[in-house]
């Protein structure tokens, strides 16, 4: 088992150019951890590393669908699981993107309300 | 020191114009195929820092080529430019370590990198890098010119430079020149020193 490759994949998780940070979010939305998440993909866990340090499907339909299917192929996965994690994960990335940005506008907002 | 690259050039070649076309899995094969003899370089050639450090370097790396496959432009071998670039983030991750010890950090002593370096300087040639923006431009524009056409040897010989080593041994050994008089070794390294200065200045006037 390559203990450094995992390693990396880890640090990986937050770099949304990397699927690392996309699967993270998927695998804490389902509660899983590497090991179950590997075995939905149908691979094993050294494996999966690799997958994580693919970069992240692109946004666009066609192009997403392509690059699924690229990796998917790459590491005999299945390439449904695979779509579903990506989708998933990005939504819940935007999702908390989109929270932190709302809040830090309150705040600042609240901050300018405030009298000194 | 000397260390080669764990694929063929046409290898290297081929994993570079598929990270410039966003291949998906191309950075995957980029870190499986780099990271251990990366780090595995830096260990030997920096024997002062420790292992977990230096793979915390080569990741970086290994990262920022994945991100801005650009920077390293065509002819330029990917293996040079990784261990070039890994070790500018690994004197980061030193200093960095130092200065959670306790010592402060003096401008002179940061070097580059782009996340958050300060300069890019060898005992003859400086340049200031005071924003991200600024060290993404010395990485994108600077370095491709200053690595371009040098021999791995020169390549190595630079990054000695860029490190402020100053024992001729060292470059002598890089060069493979140490069979030759001391005088004679002395007088390689420093015609050597002045071609890589003067494409610093020329790198950093062009780009």
């Amino acid at each position: 088992m390559n203990a450094a490759l995992r390693e990396m994949a880890k640090k990986a998780e937050s770099r949304p150019f990397y699927l690392a940070a996309s699967l993270r979010l998927y695998m804490d939305s389902e509660g899983m951890n590497e090991a179950a998440l590997a075995k939905a993909l149908g691979c094993k866990e050294d494996t999966l590393a690799e997958v994580r340090l693919c970069r992240a499907p692109r946004g666009e339909a066609n192009e997403f669908q392509s690059d699924v299917d690229r990796i998917a192929a790459q590491f005999a996965i299945h390439a449904t699981v695979l779509a579903e994690a990506c989708r998933r994960g990005e939504v819940l990335r935007k999702m908390r993107e989109s929270t932190t940005t709302d809040a830090g506008a309150y705040m600042a907002a609240r901050d300018q309300e405030d009298p000194v | 020191m000397k260390s080669e690259s764990p694929l063929t050039p046409e290898q290297e070649a081929e994993l570079h114009r598929r990270l410039a076309a966003r291949d998906p899995v191309a950075p995957s094969q980029l870190a499986k195929h780099f990271l251990d003899p990366l780090a595995q370089h830096l260990v030997r050639a920096k024997g002062e820092a420790d292992e977990p450090m230096c793979y915390d370097a080569a990741t970086e790396a290994l990262f920022n080529l994945s991100e801005r496959p650009e920077t390293c432009i065509s002819g330029v071998s990917l293996w040079n430019y990784l261990c070039m670039s890994a070790s500018r983030d690994l004197m980061n991750l030193r200093r960095k370590a130092k200065s959670k010890k306790g010592s402060a950090i003096s401008l002179d002593s940061v070097e580059l990198s782009s996340q958050d370096g300060k300069c890019l300087q060898t005992p003859d040639f400086r340049i200031e890098i005071e924003t991200k923006e600024e060290a993404d431009r010395v990485r994108r524009h600077l370095l491709p010119i200053v690595l371009q056409d040098l021999a791995e040897a020169e390549q190595q010989a630079l990054e000695l430079l860029i490190d402020r080593v100053k024992e001729t041994s060292r470059y002598a050994e890089v060069l493979g020149i140490t069979q030759l008089s001391l005088d004679e070794q002395e007088k390689i390294v420093k015609r050597l020193k002045d071609k890589l200065n003067a494409r610093l200045k020329r790198a950093r006037d062009e780009g």
